[in-house]
């Protein structure tokens, strides 16, 4: 079969009809041509068998009267049946009365010879037959027959049986030819239409059905398949379509987001730089001006305390009292301008970064103020403290700055009591980066806490200058330090019981934001 | 087969059956039947080969008889030919009658032993008109009236007839048996 393969179906068709047409003939012409051996066979024996009997019944008087003259005539008739190449009479006792031969002389008579009259001897048909008459076997009839006619009558069939295969394998091929295409050309169609949906991918096309056999349960299972097709292209098509729209839509929705996020950035940027520039228009005017504000002052003081040195006595009460507030007024000024300068330089006095001790800091912080905790026979407890990356000037600053509002805003019946603790810990925002928490906890006035947005701006006061003095400024430098170190700081209070400052700074910087 | 073959096989038969012949006949002269061997056992061959009306039969089972008329030269050889035969249904007899006057009338066959004439004659004479095949062994036995005569051919027996007699005797001759007869004189069937 490995042949036929690649066969088109047409030609497989053709092929297995006229191979099985020529078989059958083959097998039926073999058939006929043993029926016809053994029929001839048969007949021979018949023919052979009258043969005998009638040259037996022929020569009966020859044979009982033992006449060699007649017997002879009546053998001599046997030239009409060329086949017979040998006969013999014999008589009832054996003597042979004639015989003829063209071949081999017969055999010697055997009276007691077993088996049928007629039987096929090598290549040969002999016939051993007793010639009877009146009840009574007389003598014998030997025959011999050459089997030519088997040998003629199977030559002769040999040449009909091909001529007949020939004839017939021709007629098979002709007839499959014609035949084949109820078969084959549904299927050749089908494969056509399956050629060109694939070649030109047009679904539209349909495969024509001929009748109900598999053939076309075939095609109607590829039409229903093209059929599905075109369905699930239309709503691919449909669903592409939709999607496409919903796209469009949302870019141009996602265009004008960006638009206007664009526009708001652009904006944010402008306000930002606007506020950069005046903050830093702010920052020198009023670095300048704090400066430039210290010389005229410096001579006011000094002025002042010659004035005092010299002519205190020669001025009256009123007089020294009003040098007295001078003094006083130019020594707030005095404060305020260094308050002010202190809060500009964070910015613009910057020290590189570097590893620092807050115990450090906070030791040299305590003995600073050393004085005004003995004054209020205070206590400030100092935890272990973080060591961080930042500047070191600053974190001095800030750290006696809120140790020095608890000492400031005590209330006065109580000794202050200060608590400065630190603890490490990831950041809440970004839990990759380690910060220190550092909290200074008082037991001092403490403030309502919807205060806690006014308190770190530049001269916000909660309480008169002549409860407690100061600027203003302390908590506004603070947050200024802390912001610039990219840390918080906030508050937690209640008022009469104290206050807490929370400061959350980073262990280490990065060398951007320096 | 065309002629030429077969004149080759005719000749190559002949050729053959003369080599036989002379092989039979070189049998016969040596150890083969004697003449009165052969010619009882022709004497049996006629009762096969001719048919009698049949109210010769006194019924159907009656017995066929050869007659023997004058000096028997069989011996018992007759009797032995005839030992146990059944001819359509009937046993065979053999009698023997020394002379014509002695003959009861009842044979079938009857057989002139002999060569004389003058008995055949008279014996032809007698049986005239009765339904017996009367065979002889002597010369003009026919030309005298007799039915079937043997006669010695280079030492084979042979017999010619006489249809003329046969059927004067009203008997029916098998055609083979004639076709067997050295000479047949009479009208031919």
């Amino acid at each position: 079969m490995g042949l036929l393969e690649n066969l088109s179906i047409r030609r497989k068709l053709i092929a297995v009809i006229t191979a099985t047409s020529t078989a059958a003939l083959i097998l039926a012409a073999i058939g006929f041509m043993v029926s016809d051996a053994i029929e001839t066979r048969r007949s021979m024996v018949e023919d052979v068998k009258a043969l005998g009997g009638m040259i037996g019944s022929w020569s009966s008087g020859s044979v009982a009267f033992a006449d060699p003259d007649s017997a002879r005539g009546i053998l001599d008739a046997l030239k009409i049946k060329p086949n017979i190449i040998t006969a013999a009479l014999y008589t009832a006792q054996g003597e042979e009365v004639s015989s003829v031969t063209t071949g081999d002389p017969p055999p010697p008579f055997n009276a007691t010879r077993p088996g049928p009259e007629a039987f096929f001897n090598g290549n040969f048909l002999e016939y051993h037959g007793p010639i009877i008459h009146q009840n009574e076997v007389i003598g014998r009839v030997f025959l011999r027959s050459n089997l030519l006619p088997l040998a003629q009558r199977r030559q002769q069939f040999a040449w009909i049986v091909i001529a007949l295969v020939a004839v017939g394998t021709v007629a098979a091929l002709l007839l499959s030819s014609a035949f084949q295409r109820v078969i084959s050309r549904p299927i050749l169609k089908l494969a056509e239409v399956t050629r060109q949906v694939s070649a030109q991918k047009n679904y539209n096309l349909r495969a024509p059905k001929h009748g109900n056999d598999e053939t076309g349960e075939l095609i109607d299972g590829f039409n229903e398949m093209l059929n599905q097709i075109q369905i699930r292209d239309a709503e691919l098509e449909k669903a592409r379509s939709e999607l496409e729209i919903r796209v469009q839509e949302r870019t141009k929705e996602l265009q004008d987001e960006v638009m206007e996020r664009r526009e708001a950035e652009e904006q944010l940027r402008a306000t930002a730089t606007q506020l950069e520039r005046s903050n830093k228009e702010l920052q020198s005017f009023a670095y300048v001006a704090s400066h430039d504000l210290q010389e005229p002052l410096r001579k006011v003081q000094a002025f002042a305390d010659r004035l005092k040195l010299k002519h205190e006595a020669a001025l009256d009460e009123e007089g020294r009292d009003y040098l007295n507030r001078m003094q006083s007024a130019a020594k707030r000024m005095q404060t305020l301008i260094e308050d002010l300068l202190s809060f500009s330089r964070v910015a613009t006095k910057v020290q590189p970064f570097e590893l620092v001790d807050l115990n450090k800091v906070a030791r040299d912080v305590i003995s600073d103020l050393e004085v005004r905790i003995q004054q209020s026979q205070g206590v400030v407890e100092v935890g272990p403290l973080c060591s961080i990356q930042a500047d070191p000037t600053q974190m001095r600053q800030l750290i006696q700055n809120l140790v020095g509002n608890a000492l400031k805003f005590r209330k006065p019946e109580e000794p202050p009591r200060v608590k400065i603790e630190s603890r490490q810990q990831a950041s809440e925002s970004a839990p990759s980066e380690e910060i220190c928490r550092l909290t200074i906890t008082d037991n001092g006035i403490g403030f309502d806490e919807k205060y806690l947005d006014r308190i770190f701006g530049v001269f916000q006061r909660l309480h008169a200058r002549s409860v407690y003095e100061g600027t203003g400024i302390g908590l506004a430098i603070c947050r200024k330090i802390v912001e610039r170190h990219g840390g918080e700081i906030t508050a937690r209070s209640i008022p009469g019981v104290g206050s807490s400052f929370i400061v959350s700074l980073p262990i280490e910087q990065n060398k951007t934001r320096a | 087969m065309d002629g030429m073959v077969w004149k080759w096989f005719r000749g190559s038969a002949l050729l053959v059956a003369f080599a036989h012949v002379a092989l039979v006949l070189a049998h016969a002269q040596k150890e083969g039947p004697s003449e009165y061997e052969v010619k009882s056992a022709f004497l049996y061959n006629f009762a096969k080969f001719v048919t009698w009306p049949t109210n010769t039969f006194k019924d159907t089972t009656a017995p066929l008889v050869i007659g023997v008329l004058g000096e028997n030269p069989f011996g018992k050889q007759l009797e032995t030919t005839v030992q146990g035969r059944i001819i359509e249904g009937r046993s065979i007899d053999i009698r023997y009658f020394d002379t014509l006057r002695r003959y009861d009338g009842s044979a079938h066959i009857l057989f002139l032993a002999g060569p004389e004439r003058r008995d055949a004659a008279e014996m032809i004479r007698q049986l005239r008109g009765r339904p017996v095949l009367t065979v002889g062994e002597s010369e003009g036995f026919l030309e005298a009236g007799g039915a079937v005569n043997f006669h010695l051919e280079r030492n084979r027996v042979r017999f010619d007839v006489n249809t003329q007699a046969t059927d004067a005797a009203g008997l029916k001759l098998s055609s083979k048996l004639l076709s067997v007869a050295a000479r047949v004189i009479g009208p031919k069937p």
